[in-house]
């Protein structure tokens, strides 16, 4: 089995398999490069980049009528059709998207990776128009199939990355412009995640079904997010630090997001000062106090991770996802309450961190992060920070307002 | 390196190559020294930007974990030596305090080039988002 590095050099003829991983590994390259030059470039190519992945799919039926008919078990037939049909249907979907809202019609030159990896499945397709027999058995089509949605997913997360950022890349689009294309790749993203997962028979769902957040999922303004994820990780939280069975790695879990919800409550003790909830003369007394208590939790993760326990339990996937909604809670509304500060100083995670698969119960975090904003950047709604500052701390054992 | 919490080993699970078990740990490893100098971070910023840096230790460790569940193995987290020998704590906060997130991340999304390609892991996708989300992350703050 080769490595993702695994490189298509040389004259070719190149298979069709080696066109897909060269694909692939074009669009992971584009997952680490700086990315806040290259929002639009990346952007202006995501139709050119559907296109040419509905070509490759294009030739994924035909061969299956014509060179498996005796070949392979009527099943295993019909599982690689509805395979290569789910795909098609995928990249139909995300076509309509992208091309509602003009995607193309983005001023901007084409990404030289976005350029190579179209071309690259244009080869793909060509080699499969010339060769159908290079993928007569039903598991190699099947692959072919996840490796372009595995493609997709890779190019749709590196271009909402870099729609996220505040530099020259997306400098030709207005904010909340380039917020709604974020949104739109996020949602591609998820949907081939979706796919990934249903192709390989996973209960994360079909493409078609909608994104929807989880039916728990916090609404309203980011404070009022804040509130409810703070609501959901207190009774968790202590339930969990209190039980003998949990492991190390959630306890150490647990007093890290202790220690950032602290440090992040001392921020909010600016901005509630700022805005006159609090008192002035209280502001060094509260901030050395939440400093104190942030420290203690600090130290107390250390702890914990030096512990070793025996036969304890892995992490758990519930404690982490409410920890990251948190986690995007406090970022969201840090950015909405510290107006003054210069863009990239104390820049909040874009994409937010994500949590598990990215189907099925977490995907709705991406979703709440854009679909609970209610207005631009800019604006700073009025907030009454002391309910949750009170909240926050509270949460802490070892500080009281 | 010392094994911590989670020493179990599932009896259920067909035998992997201790090469490609070697090779995930060392990634894994890697990104746990990341998270840990993200969070050293936390130590040299204003009190109030504390916990950027602090939520940035944690979206590294994220997709270490990510990547535990990728794994063809259980993985145990590890510690290096310096971390758990006597007076090693001390140790350890200096040497992260010293060290750069970004070139350890950079290393890690090497190691993770180098891992073998399976298409059908989609949980090694997921966490290869995951770590191109803490990438971009730490980098927007490293700036």
């Amino acid at each position: 089995m080769s490595s993702h590095s695994h490189l298509v050099t040389g004259d070719g003829p190149f298979t069709t398999d080696q066109l897909l991983v060269d694909a692939e590994r074009t669009a992971r390259q584009l997952l680490t490069q700086p990315h806040s030059v290259h929002g639009t470039t990346l952007l202006a190519g995501w139709d050119d980049v559907l296109a040419a992945a509905a070509d490759v799919l294009a030739t994924q039926p035909q061969q299956t009528e014509q060179t498996t008919a005796q070949a392979h078990p009527a099943a295993a037939r019909v599982d690689a059709q509805a395979a290569a049909q789910q795909a098609v249907e995928l990249v139909e979907q995300l076509t309509t998207e992208a091309r509602a809202v003009d995607v193309a019609q983005v001023p901007s030159r084409l990404h030289p990776d976005i350029i190579r990896l179209t071309h690259t499945w244009q080869q793909a397709a060509a080699a499969n128009r010339q060769d159908p027999r290079q993928h007569s058995d039903t598991s190699s089509q099947k692959l072919v199939t996840l490796r372009i949605v595995r493609t997709l997913a890779a190019v749709a997360h590196a271009t909402q990355l870099a729609l996220g950022e505040n530099g020259p890349g997306v400098a030709g689009l207005g904010r909340d412009e380039a917020d709604g294309f974020r949104r739109l790749l996020q949602r591609h993203e998820q949907l081939a995640l979706r796919s990934v997962h249903a192709l390989l028979g996973s209960t994360a769902g079909s493409p078609a079904a909608p994104a929807d957040p989880p039916s728990d999922a916090p609404v309203g303004s980011p404070i009022e997010q804040l509130s409810s994820c703070l609501k959901q990780w207190a009774p968790l939280a202590i339930a969990a630090a209190a039980d003998q069975n949990t492991s190390a790695r959630d306890l150490r879990r647990i007093a890290m997001t202790e220690a950032f919800i602290t440090a992040a409550a001392g921020g909010l003790v600016v901005a509630a000062g700022r805005q006159q909830q609090l008192p002035i003369e209280a502001l060094p007394h509260l901030q050395r106090r939440l400093k104190t208590a942030t420290q203690h939790w600090k130290d107390t993760a250390g702890h914990w991770q030096w512990i070793r326990r025996f036969g304890s339990p892995e992490a758990t996937e519930r404690l982490h996802r409410v920890s990251h909604d948190l986690a995007v809670a406090v970022a969201d509304v840090h950015q909405r309450e510290q107006p003054g500060r210069p863009p990239g100083h104390t820049t909040r995670p874009r994409t937010g961190p994500r949590t598990g698969p990215r189907t099925g119960p977490t995907t709705g975090l991406t979703t709440r992060r854009t679909g609970g904003r209610t207005g631009g950047r800019t604006g700073v709604p009025a907030a009454d920070l002391l309910p949750v500052l009170r909240q926050v701390t509270e949460n802490s054992v070892s500080y009281r307002v | 390196m010392i094994q911590s919490n989670h020493t179990r080993t599932d009896t259920s699970t067909p035998a992997v190559d201790p090469a490609v078990v070697a090779q995930w740990q060392s990634l894994v490893d890697v990104l746990e020294d990341a998270a840990r100098a993200c969070e050293a971070r936390s130590d040299l910023v204003d009190f109030t930007d504390q916990w950027i840096w602090l939520i940035d230790g944690e979206t590294v460790r994220d997709a270490a974990d990510q990547l535990r569940r990728a794994a063809p193995a259980s993985l145990p987290v590890s510690f290096p030596l310096h971390i758990v020998e006597p007076a090693g704590r001390t140790a350890a906060t200096i040497t992260a305090l010293d060290t750069d997130p970004m070139p350890l991340l950079e290393q890690a999304w090497q190691q993770l080039d180098q891992l073998p390609d399976d298409p059908t892991n989609v949980e090694l996708l997921v966490a290869t988002l995951t770590l191109a989300d803490a990438f971009a992350q730490v980098r927007s703050h490293d700036e």
